[in-house]
């Protein structure tokens, strides 16, 4: 063994990518939170009241309209879609460079003309690609934290940390899918169109399970319901639908795994 | 032991690309060629051996090992430069170089100084400004660091400058004077003519042949043309040994030479000579003489 090499690689050649990631998930988040107190303070309320209660149902319910508060503000405006929406474009990109994207420029060729197993490359990338998202995370759930101090509301740290964690496993589980899809068909626009797809009907699903009450069980296929249906930034760790998607993601990862060793390198 | 072994080795993708039942053997401390025209199989072939792709069925074993099992340990001992490689290509050569050397678990720095220096790399401007000759060199390079006991070189100077493919065949012969084992896939034969011991050749996914190059060079039909600045009697010409296809224009002529050029080239000094031009041995005209020897005047099918 000669240490995680193929982490470093792909983490050293997105070192900048990264960065610019990070910096513009972090002035996100200020500017979200700076107008909070207008919101807040404001007429806003009454109008979010008037919303007709379709379009509450859709996104979670009049109880996730409560902006009294910074965290059932945040639930909304940060952690339902957008955060997780923006991990999960991250984590595509890099799934789809992992696989598909280097068997297309062949320095997968280069890679695996190397003494290393096939099992080693795809934990190491599967690694890379987790901690990443989880760098992406823990950078949002500081810059809540700081813009909480700064501008003056009342935040839980645990809880901040424990949303960011849900929506960095969704981020993992649409990575993994683009690398496993990636991986069965050499294709970077497949895979990020299938690993998208995904993403996008799991939105819809927790919606329209809102809204349709024949279609509630819907939600349970959806890996929004078990990261933030709960709204765990106001109400805490739900252990139980953590456990889903921490399952889910092992079990991605070890799909991905198997599908890359028995992977034909044809480009 | 060979250093490669294949048996009734079989990779098929579609109906026809691939290989088809190759029985190949490659000496220890042989330079051998791999030869056939683009789409023969040449490249599915050191795909297998490397564990890039699986046999369809047959088996391969390399320095002794087989080709599946044991491929982590084949690869450790193997270095491989394929045509087109992909390499890293948003850090310097150095970084890519030391790099992949942590990957092989540490290279002799003193090596990879010795062969930057002697291929003139250029290490310090990010990989993606390299123009393709310079890329390919460092492909060479990181091929050699580790002292491989056998190299796959798969149509390895593509791209290179004729002063680097010069320099490049000096290495080889170097590596197999000491003792490794170099196989070489092309599909120019001079390049092989040039480099090997033995020859193998390849098509439509079967090795046609394997024989010393010194018989393949005797069989080899060379295209020429000569330019005099006066008449001449082409009659003469067409009667010398291995001339055959014999054409006369204005005051050039054209011919094709299979074998040494000795008899030809004496018989054209006796004139006033403005050009003479030899190209080099098409692989198709050796494939059609293959098919020729093997079914009469049945035309080559394909």
């Amino acid at each position: 063994m000669t240490g995680l090499l193929i982490v470093e690689r792909t983490l050293r050649d997105r070192r900048r990518g990264l960065i610019g990631w990070a910096v513009g998930l972090a002035a996100y988040v200020v500017l979200q939170s700076s107008i909070y107190p207008t919101v807040r303070d404001s007429a806003f309320q009454q109008a979010l009241r008037d919303y007709p209660k379709e379009l509450k149902a859709f996104f979670g319910g009049a109880a996730s309209f409560d902006f009294t508060t910074a965290g059932g503000y945040l639930n909304v405006e940060l952690f339902s879609l957008v955060l997780p929406a923006l991990l999960v474009v991250y984590a595509i990109s890099v799934g789809a460079s992992a696989f598909a994207g280097e068997l297309q420029t062949g320095t997968l060729d280069l890679l695996l003309s190397y003494p290393v197993t096939r099992t080693r490359v795809a934990v190491e990338k599967f690694v890379a690609m987790v901690a990443g998202v989880v760098l992406l995370a823990v950078v949002v759930a500081v810059a809540v934290l700081l813009a909480g101090v700064v501008i003056g509301f009342d935040i839980g740290v645990v809880d901040t940390f424990v949303a960011c964690a849900g929506a960095a496993m969704v981020a993992i589980l649409c990575g993994g899918c683009t690398m496993l899809v990636g991986i069965l068909t050499g294709s970077r626009a497949v895979a990020m169109g299938a690993a998208a797809g995904l993403f996008a009907a799991s939105y819809l699903a927790v919606g329209m399970a809102g809204l349709v009450s024949w279609l509630e069980p819907v939600r349970y296929a959806s890996m929004l319901w078990y990261s933030n249906g709960s709204a765990p930034l106001m109400h805490g760790l739900p252990v139980g639908d953590y456990l889903v998607l921490l399952g889910a993601s092992v079990m991605l990862a070890v799909a991905t795994v198997v599908a890359f060793r028995m992977r034909n390198l044809v480009r | 032991m060979a250093a490669i072994e294949t048996e009734s080795l079989t990779r098929t993708y579609g109906r026809d690309r691939g290989i088809r039942e190759l029985d190949l053997v490659v000496p220890e401390g042989s330079v051998f060629g791999f030869l056939g025209p683009n789409g023969a199989g040449k490249t599915t072939t050191i795909r297998v051996l490397l564990d890039f792709l699986r046999p369809t069925s047959g088996t391969a074993r390399v320095l002794g090992l087989d080709c599946r099992r044991d491929s982590v340990e084949i690869r450790g001992r193997v270095g491989y430069v394929p045509g087109e490689i992909g390499l890293y290509e948003r850090i310097s050569g150095r970084e890519l170089l030391d790099w992949l050397g942590r990957l092989r678990g540490g290279v002799d720095p003193q090596v990879v100084d010795h062969l930057v220096e002697r291929f003139d790399v250029e290490l310090d401007r990010p990989v993606h400004t390299l123009s393709k000759g310079n890329k390919q060199k460092l492909a060479l390079v990181q091929a050699f660091v580790h002292r491989p006991e056998l190299l796959l070189l798969d149509e390895p100077t593509a791209g290179l400058d004729p002063i680097v493919q010069h320099e490049f065949q000096v290495l080889v012969r170097e590596v197999a004077d000491d003792g490794a084992t170099v196989f070489l896939s092309s599909h120019v034969l001079d390049e092989v003519q040039h480099l090997c011991d033995q020859v193998g050749i390849i098509r439509d996914g079967k090795l046609v042949d394997v024989e010393a190059v010194t018989a393949l060079r005797e069989r080899a039909v060379r295209e020429v043309s000569i330019r005099f600045a006066d008449d001449f009697d082409p009659v003469r010409f067409a009667a010398l040994p291995g001339v055959r296809d014999v054409a006369v224009r204005d005051h050039t002529l054209h011919l094709h030479l299979v074998g040494e050029s000795d008899a030809l080239v004496k018989l054209a000094a006796a004139h006033r000579v403005l050009e003479f031009s030899s190209a080099p041995p098409d692989l198709d005209d050796l494939f059609l003489h293959f098919y020729v020897d093997d079914d009469d005047d049945r035309p080559a099918d394909r």
